[in-house]
């Protein structure tokens, strides 16, 4: 989250991690919902981050961040490093020499240009506060309670996940619960946060993997790896199609993230994108077509590597 | 979208007269060249007429068509460009790219190339048209994540 996103949709490491402290018992969620109600409520820059900055008890101090010291981060990498540093890419703040967070907008790209929040490309918004009112509505989703409700909230909170969609053209957080049991009340509340496109975001034309690492070859966007846990599901498979020491697993997996779609996204050959200036006769001309995607190869489906923005079979970070 | 064939009808820059002339005349770049040395005003008129009948497929005119002034004329010794804008409303349902109308007003802003080919000396037109301004004025984004091999 944050850096490497070579697919369309995202768990990784860092939202692992942050569902493990949100997803606590009764009476830890239900402290941290007041520590998030009251940034909701702040009507200051320090007071709206203070939920993120403090973040679960624990959290920041996680040593698992330091798994994502990978190129093109530099190790040692902590929480607190990766907590400072969503706060300035995902939303628009970073620090003054006397350690308050102020504003950051992204360098000008051309002249003319609007200011953009943090990394997000032609976007400008609170994201902060977005982020801040879709994890309160979810802790009180989980734990039962309307907005101003004061009680304690259930007993057995309902567990939250989180994923990221990329790409919109403006940021929103989509918070979705459904039952998992009817009867004894049982469910699940989602989280998707879906977003802008930013800054180093490209994305693979393929979701098969064809690297050990998601580093990518220097351009700063990340690569589909064969990390631990990144699977192809054995459909009308063909031998070498898991990953590298990737053992199938898929019908035993408690978690997964499985992507559906050819092994490969192509420029189609049939327009031409090139060139919307050639010449032509009087009134032969059309609108101009800047890409135009053919799905080529077999259809897979595939679980990335949590490295890639998956998730392992375990839950695990 | 399909360029329209019927550009003759889609159009209200040329007569008749003129439409009939341009049809003699686009085969043979030497020609038209040098009518238009003599009637700079009917190069202008080849340009609109080559604007409009694609422009109002999507965009019913509201003030329409209008050559820059002072920007346009003969280029060098063998060409002839207009700069260009046309203000239209986006109220054609459907008509680009299947978007539903917008009802949003829209300037376009061109620029026209008139010149031969070089193989067979037909007339050939280039527009260089300013289509990140139209797709931003109609509130369309662009996509900033570049498909790349994995």
């Amino acid at each position: 989250m944050g850096d490497m996103m070579p697919y369309l949709l995202e768990k990784g490491g860092t939202l692992r991690i942050f569902e493990e402290y949100l997803n606590t018992a009764r009476p830890q969620r239900r402290a941290f919902l007041e520590v998030v109600r009251n940034s909701h409520r702040a009507n200051n820059v320090a007071g709206q981050l203070d939920w993120f900055v403090q973040g679960p008890p624990g959290l920041w101090a996680d040593p698992r961040f330091a798994l994502k010291a990978v190129p093109p981060i530099d190790p040692p990498w902590t929480g607190a490093q990766e907590r400072d540093q969503l706060i300035k890419w995902w939303f628009g703040f970073q620090r003054n020499n006397a350690g308050q967070w102020v504003t950051y907008r992204s360098p000008l790209r051309s002249a003319g240009s609007p200011p953009t929040t943090g990394f997000w490309i032609a976007y400008e918004g609170e994201v902060h506060r977005i982020v801040c009112a879709a994890v309160r509505w979810a802790l009180e989703l989980s734990l039962g309670l309307g907005p101003n409700d004061n009680r304690p909230g259930r007993d057995d909170p309902l567990p939250v996940e989180f994923f990221w969609k990329c790409l919109a053209p403006w940021f929103e957080a989509w918070v979705l619960r459904r039952p998992t049991d009817g009867a004894a009340g049982k469910g699940l509340v989602s989280v998707v946060l879906v977003t802008p496109t930013h800054d180093g975001a490209n994305v693979s034309e393929s979701p098969i993997a064809t690297s050990p690492t998601v580093v990518p070859l220097g351009d700063g966007s990340g690569v589909p790896s064969t990390g631990r846990d990144y699977e192809v599901l054995a459909v009308d498979a063909t031998p070498g199609d898991a990953g590298a020491g990737a053992a199938p697993m898929a019908p035993n997996r408690k978690y997964a993230m499985w992507v559906v779609t050819h092994t490969n996204q192509e420029k189609s050959g049939a327009v031409t994108v090139i060139d919307n200036a050639g010449d032509s006769d009087i009134a032969d001309w059309g609108i101009p077509v800047l890409g135009c995607y053919k799905g080529k190869g077999r259809i897979v489906v595939v679980s990335p590597s949590m490295a890639a923005g998956g998730i392992k079979h375990d839950g695990s970070v | 979208m399909p360029s329209p064939t019927d550009w003759q009808e889609r159009q209200h820059a040329l007569n008749e007269e003129e439409v009939a002339r341009y049809l003699e005349l686009q085969a043979d770049w030497p020609a038209l060249l040098e009518t238009l040395t003599g009637d700079l005003e009917f190069g202008l008129k080849i340009v609109e007429a080559d604007s409009v009948a694609v422009l109002s497929q999507w965009f019913t005119a509201t003030d329409g068509w209008r050559e820059e002034e002072g920007r346009w004329g003969l280029l060098g010794d063998n060409a002839f460009g207009v700069a260009w804008e046309y203000d239209g409303i986006h109220d054609v349902p459907f008509a680009f790219n299947g978007l539903p109308a917008s009802g949003r007003p829209v300037t376009v802003r061109g620029f026209t190339l008139l010149g031969p080919d070089p193989d067979s000396g037909r007339v050939q037109i280039r527009r260089y048209v300013d289509w990140a301004g139209v797709f931003g004025q109609l509130g369309l984004t662009l996509n900033w994540r570049i498909p790349v091999p994995p």
